[in-house]
């Protein structure tokens, strides 16, 4: 990259070519006062504070948005630059209520930072006079408060919603005088397209737009921050937990511009959604069910209890009468001690978590054609993409801060979008393309393009020839896959799929993105290895901005696979019916291990109908809701002979457990979490945890050593150096080298700087592998019965079974309460209007939820988000499995659906 | 001192919608000429000219065409500006009513030059006439293939939209014009990317007041020699300068450049002051230009002249003070308009007109000190300085001429002298 060279204040800088003299400066640390600029944005140069003096230039000149440029002098300050700024200050204090005395920003205010800097006299033009008092946008808003009387007008909050979240929901209302920010037509927020991110409140320079949760609980000088990783979906955002230790209360959450991987920005959960932390339903003590009660026992009764039942159940039955259930949103530390707990102190491999729900066909498919079962490149690639193919992913809602990338990728890089997806989804807004598949069609719209591609010659061929493996049966597979027989399978017309193909095949770097869309189904495996065939067809991996990106649906579900929550294999994927792996953990365990793979999920609570499981030890999960067919996982939870569940809450699991103990949550504890783009990075305790509960790892621990195979530690730290020493690909990885910026597997040594993105020359296995497949029809069609496709999935407001995000007031306000999506036409056919009572039924169950009659999904088809314990959808899911990756089918299964009586 | 009529030449010769009329009259022969010469020439041919703009800036045309021709592929914008909206100014009303299709031809060689083949004409909301004789014309121009696909049987297609102004001073602001076509919130944006390179719905787009594009078919329908017989050096042609304030006659005049001075210019277009007494004060250039005293008058009519005496010559339009006035009330009258015109996007601008407003109703009702004064000349060279656009960077202007012309004015309003 070219740069130049230039003085300001009399020092030589050299920057890149296209730099402006305010950030020049600020890169060596000259501080130009500014009041509307964030790197996130374009330069808008509506506060006029950050004027410079160029030498031979006439009058000042804006540096925010005046490139720097070779050999120019720049005088950042000087006496009349001074006395302007002091000018524009008051101005804009004459417009800004000055009430620093009671204002939460107090001390975190970059115009009182100004107004200090320059001395500026606030009562200088005139105190503003107070409007009168009259409601605004935000008023019933349970997130936001919005004070015009402080507002000063700088734009950040707009520009943010319009060009960084682009969900364009506010705007400049008014003319001279009173103009304000609002709503389009002034309606109340949460009513508005907002999308409750928070960014507006964290860019506020003047203490105008505030978290209405946190008014009054304390200003900056009272909190103190701490940094950890979101503990929300799988992106792994950083967030700054601001507590007061005096109440031991998280009062808010940002997050800083220019943190790895979310740049400061953040999504409703993370920013709002921290109140279950201090929740007075926290898990306190240990609970002992007797005579159908909890009654609360103290740790030593219970670890006892534990003991006695698991060693009797394990002598009776032996250790594979035992099954433990990891947890995807615990520490990479507490996954490693549980699944270690269950191989070496239980002696079986029944260890499994919930990526068998969401990811378990990408580990599977991906491993099977590339060697390594994981998102190959990274989030911050996509910008750069020249076409990113979405299929089966709502990033918009699912991983909002993906989303916000792929639409900056279109909107600022010229980047193709094509979205393959039934519903008319918010990333639709910004496609080229847009394919809505019928749902578990995946194979055959995906073998379309790849006709289309070999029959136009638009392949890679020196890629596929130096590379991989198995093209030539592969090719002629879908030699006859015609997009016109795949228009009669998907409903896509033939033509965009040519054109899909066309755009993929032809953009200079192609980056796939899918999630559960692809993996929920009993094809869930050989949609995987489409997308991988799709990808090496063209070339488009090992490469900066391609690769085949499975966005992982929880904060660590890439952790716990990583470290071996799963039946097959020891940390880092290494497999446990290889002896050589075997002898290496019975070395480094002490203890003789089981040659055997483990049962899966669903396997394991099938196999508690059939008696061959009579224990199981569930941490951090609620398959009581989480899990498909829910009436049948039910009575399992409920015949098991033994049920431990360590949780937070008293879930809907929990409520069946003999046992229940209390861990701490994210917000409490140290450890790591390894996002979707295998980032390390830290966990630290913010808050202390309420009454007896402890961290997961301790407790395991304890019951381990009960159990006759003693295990103690020090410090999460000293577990992710056994970690290390265990885990190739972990091997480089520590607390001290994840400080500050997490790295990204595999990390093999202490001086590797981990990897951006996977299979550069060469993939994991070798060569990467086609693979033949051809299109299965899901497990359940509709009838005359059972006419609906009936799909599930998550809302942006919520997540997993909703313990956590319900017990926000401002996501109860946008997100009450479940409900099923239906077409307008189907709707009207059935005389449904939008939020009428409805129940919906399948073979297995029924429910009762609310109508949300829409255009954004096509007739014949339903869809439920599976947050909510009324209504719960996974009371109607299949539990059919996919028989590589004994996946669920979420996605299909055979629905109908009646109005119900008010 | 005489009227030189080139550009108003047909004003009242032909009915407005009579097509017929205008051919008569040598109409359509520089749009002929530039179909014949190709967009690149037409572009030279007014870059050679020297051509500015007679909107108030004086950007030279030529090169802001070559600017948006540059860009080859894509949709491209041109937009003629009819706003008027500046204090003082009615002379773009003159051509747009009375020589239209003069206008429209020059609209059409602009759109062919640059490559648009969408075109707008904005007009001021209160020409409520001439927004339904626009309307009128375009129907008739598309009879006449004159909008359309391939105008008059040539490869080049374009179209025309009159839109109505919403009534909004900013509006005559390019790019509060292009936000106001886009049916955003009409404000200023900062520069660059100018309109030239991200202009309408973010494609390249030419804005050019009306006065400047009605000279481009006179340019090439005479050719560039014969159009710098007229004026002086450096800035050739003839000029409309509006005529207004404490004046016998108002009125429109078209004068060769440089060919008087202001105070010949008032006497005899203006037939002197109302009154008969003196003349105290001018604004020769719309009323954000500074002002003149009467010792200034002397200046030739020329942007250079009026410059070096200390203002500008902006829209041309001369508002004329006689002795009797104070400068306070004057400066008053100003704010009042001004003083809800900003678009608000700017912190200076936004916050200081609304202030000096203020301020200056105080000093007029007997209540100011001297500290509002220091107030009023540190807002208003605070606007000027770092404003993004011409309002913010010229509303200051007046006041802060008048504040050194006129002290005693405003002495005598806070007390401190007796009048």
């Amino acid at each position: 990259m070219k740069e130049v060279c230039f003085t300001i204040d009399g020092r030589e800088v050299t920057v890149p070519e296209g730099t402006t003299i305010l950030e020049a400066a600020k890169s060596v640390g000259i501080d130009i006062p500014h009041l509307c600029y964030d790197s996130r944005l374009e330069p808008a140069g509506t506060c006029r504070l950050c004027v410079v003096q160029i030498e031979g230039r006439p009058g000042l000149t804006i540096s925010c948005n005046t490139l720097a440029a070779e050999g120019i002098k720049v005088c950042t300050e000087n006496d009349e630059i001074a006395a302007i700024r002091k000018t524009v200050l008051e101005l804009i204090l004459s417009e800004h209520r000055v009430a620093c005395t009671s204002c939460d920003m107090d001390g975190a205010c970059k115009l009182q930072d100004c107004a200090y800097r320059y001395q500026a006299d606030e009562g200088r033009f005139g105190l503003p006079e107070r409007r009168p008092v009259k409601p605004n946008y935000a008023t019933n808003s349970e997130a936001i408060l919005y004070d015009p009387d402080k507002c000063i007008l700088c734009g950040l909050c707009v520009r943010y919603c319009e060009e960084v979240q682009k969900a364009e929901a506010l705007a400049f209302a008014g003319r001279l005088g009173q103009i304000e920010v609002s709503t389009a037509f002034g309606i109340d927020l949460h009513k508005s397209s907002c999308v409750l991110c928070g960014g507006c409140v964290e860019i506020c320079p003047a203490g105008t737009m505030l978290d209405r949760a946190a008014i009054g609980k304390g200003r900056e000088k009272d909190l103190t921050r701490t940094r950890t990783t979101c503990a929300y979906c799988g992106v792994g955002c950083q967030i700054d937990l601001n507590v007061d230790l005096k109440t031991n209360e998280i009062v808010h959450v940002t997050s800083e511009v220019g943190c790895i991987p979310n740049n400061g920005n953040l999504c409703v959960k993370g920013r709002f959604a921290m109140d279950f932390v201090a929740s007075k339903k926290r898990l306190a003590s240990p609970l002992i069910k007797r005579n159908g009660r909890f009654e609360k026992a103290t740790w030593p009764e219970a670890i006892n209890f534990i003991a006695e039942r698991l060693t009797k159940i394990k002598t009776q039955s032996g250790p594979d009468s035992i099954a433990g259930l990891s947890s995807a949103k615990c520490t990479n530390e507490d996954n490693y001690i549980f699944q270690k707990f269950i191989r070496a102190a239980i002696g079986t491999n029944n260890v499994d978590h919930c990526a068998r729900l969401c990811h378990a066909s990408t580990v599977a498919g991906l491993a099977r054609a590339f060697g390594s079962g994981a998102m190959t490149n990274s989030i911050d690639e996509l910008k750069n993409a020249g076409c990113i193919f979405v299929i089966g992913s709502n990033t918009s809602e699912a991983h909002p801060v993906i989303a916000l990338y792929i639409k900056e990728a279109v909107a600022k890089n010229g980047t193709h979008l094509i979205v393959a997806d039934p519903r008319q989804i918010d990333l639709v807004r910004f496609a080229e393309l847009h394919l809505p598949q019928k749902p578990g069609t995946d194979v055959a719209l995906i073998n379309a393009m790849m006709n289309v591609i070999i029959s136009e010659k638009l392949q890679d061929s020196d890629f596929i020839n130096d590379l991989t493996e198995g093209f030539s049966e592969f090719a002629n597979a879908v030699k006859n896959f015609t997009p016109e027989m795949a228009e009669e399978i998907t409903t896509v017309p033939a033509e965009k799929i040519r054109q899909a193909a066309r755009i993929y095949a032809g953009a200079s770097t192609a980056s796939i993105v899918y999630s559960m869309g692809i993996t929920q189904h009993t094809t869930g495996t050989d949609n995987v290895l489409s997308l991988a065939n799709l990808s090496m067809l063209t070339g488009n991996v090992g490469k900066e901005s391609t690769g085949v990106n499975p966005l992982r649906g929880q904060n660590n579900v890439q952790g716990a696979c990583d470290l071996g929550a799963l039946p097959n294999v020891y940390p880092g994927y290494q497999p446990v019916e290889d002896s050589k792996i075997q002898a290496k953990f019975e070395k480094a365990w002490s203890k003789e291990l089981s040659p055997n793979k483990g049962l899966t999920v669903v396997e394991i609570f099938h196999a508690v109908e059939t008696g061959d499981i009579k224990a199981i030890y569930i941490m951090g999960e609620n398959p009581a809701l989480s899990d498909p067919n829910l009436n049948r996982t039910r009575k399992a939870l409920e015949t098991v002979d033994f049920l431990l569940v360590q949780d937070i809450f008293l879930s809907e699991t929990a409520q069946y457990a003999d046992v229940v103990l209390p861990s701490v949550c994210f917000a409490e504890k140290d450890g790591t979490f390894t996002n979707t783009e295998r980032r390390v990075q830290r966990v630290r305790a913010a808050v202390t945890p309420p009454g007896q509960s402890r961290s997961d790892w301790e407790t395991i621990c304890d019951v381990s050593t009960r159990l006759g195979y003693p295990m103690s530690y020090d410090s999460a730290g000293q577990i992710m150096d056994e970690i290390a020493s265990v885990t190739p690909i972990y091997g480089g990885i520590s607390f001290d080298r994840i400080d500050s910026v997490g790295l990204q597997w595999p990390c093999p040594d202490k001086e590797h700087p981990g990897t951006k993105y996977l299979h550069k020359g060469r993939f994991t296995r070798g060569k990467g592998k086609f693979h033949t497949v051809s299109f299965k029809a899901p497990a359940e069609s509709p009838d005359a019965k059972y006419p609906f496709v009936l799909s599930t999935g998550r809302q942006l407001y919520q997540f997993h079974t909703g313990t956590m995000t319900r017990k926000s007031a401002a996501i109860n306000q946008v997100s009450p309460t479940g409900y099923v999506e239906i077409h307008i036409d189907d709707a009207g056919k059935l005389g449904i209007a939008d939020g009428d009572k409805v129940e919906v039924a399948t073979i297995r169950g029924k429910v009762s939820t609310l109508a949300k009659v829409t255009k954004n999904i096509e007739k014949g088809w339903l869809f439920m988000p599976f947050h909510f314990y009324e209504g719960p959808a996974n009371m109607l899911t299949i539990d059919a499995l996919d028989p590589l990756a004994k996946i669920p089918e979420y996605k299909v299964c055979a629905a109908t659906i009646q109005k119900q009586g008010r | 001192m005489r009227e030189t009529r080139v550009l108003t030449r047909r004003v009242g010769k032909y009915e407005p919608l009579d097509l017929k009329g205008y051919k008569a009259d040598g109409g359509l022969v520089a749009l002929k000429k530039a179909l014949a010469m190709g967009p690149e020439s037409v572009i030279e041919e007014i870059k050679r000219s020297g051509l500015a703009g007679r909107g108030g800036a004086g950007f030279p045309t030529g090169p802001k065409w070559a600017m948006a021709a540059s860009e080859k592929q894509g949709q491209k914008y041109f937009i003629c500006n009819a706003e008027e909206g500046e204090l003082g100014t009615f002379k773009d009303k003159v051509l747009l009513d009375g020589d239209p299709w003069m206008v429209l031809e020059g609209i059409l060689i602009a759109a062919y030059a640059i490559g648009a083949e969408q075109a707008y004409i904005y007009i001021n909301g209160e020409y409520d006439h001439t927004v339904a004789l626009w309307e009128r014309l375009v129907v008739e121009a598309r009879k006449a293939r004159l909008l359309g696909d391939g105008i008059l049987g040539s490869k080049f297609s374009v179209d025309l939209q009159v839109v109505k102004g919403k009534g909004l001073y900013i509006t005559g602001e390019e790019f509060a014009l292009i936000s106001s076509l886009e049916t955003r919130r009409a404000a200023s944006r900062l520069k660059p990317p100018y309109p030239t390179e991200k202009g309408l719905f973010g494609r390249p787009t030419v804005v050019n007041n009306v006065e400047t594009i009605a000279n481009v078919p006179v340019i090439l329908a005479n050719g560039v020699e014969a159009y710098h017989k007229l004026g002086v050096e450096g800035e050739p042609g003839t000029r409309l300068f509006s005529i207004s304030g404490d004046v016998k006659e108002s009125g429109v005049f078209e004068l060769e450049v440089g060919s008087g001075t202001l105070a010949e210019f008032i006497d005899e277009f203006g037939r002197g002051t109302a009154s008969g007494r003196p003349v105290k004060a001018v604004q020769p250039g719309g009323g954000t230009s500074a002002f003149l005293a009467r010792a200034s008058l002397g200046c030739r009519l020329t942007a250079q002249a009026i410059r070096q005496a200390g203002s500008g010559i902006g829209t041309a339009g001369v508002i004329v003070y006689e002795e009797g006035n104070s400068a306070v009330d004057i400066v008053k009258g100003l704010l009042e308009f001004y003083g809800s015109e900003s678009c608000g996007r700017c912190a200076p601008c936004r916050i200081g007109v609304v202030r000096m407003r203020e301020i200056i109703e105080k000093v007029f009702q007997g209540e100011g000190t001297t500290e509002d004064l220091e107030q009023l000349r540190q807002i208003g060279k605070a606007c000027v300085e770092v404003s993004t656009c011409g309002m913010g960077q010229s509303f200051p202007l007046p006041v802060l001429s008048a504040l050194e012309l006129f002290p005693q004015d405003f002495e005598v309003a806070i007390g401190k002298v007796s009048a």
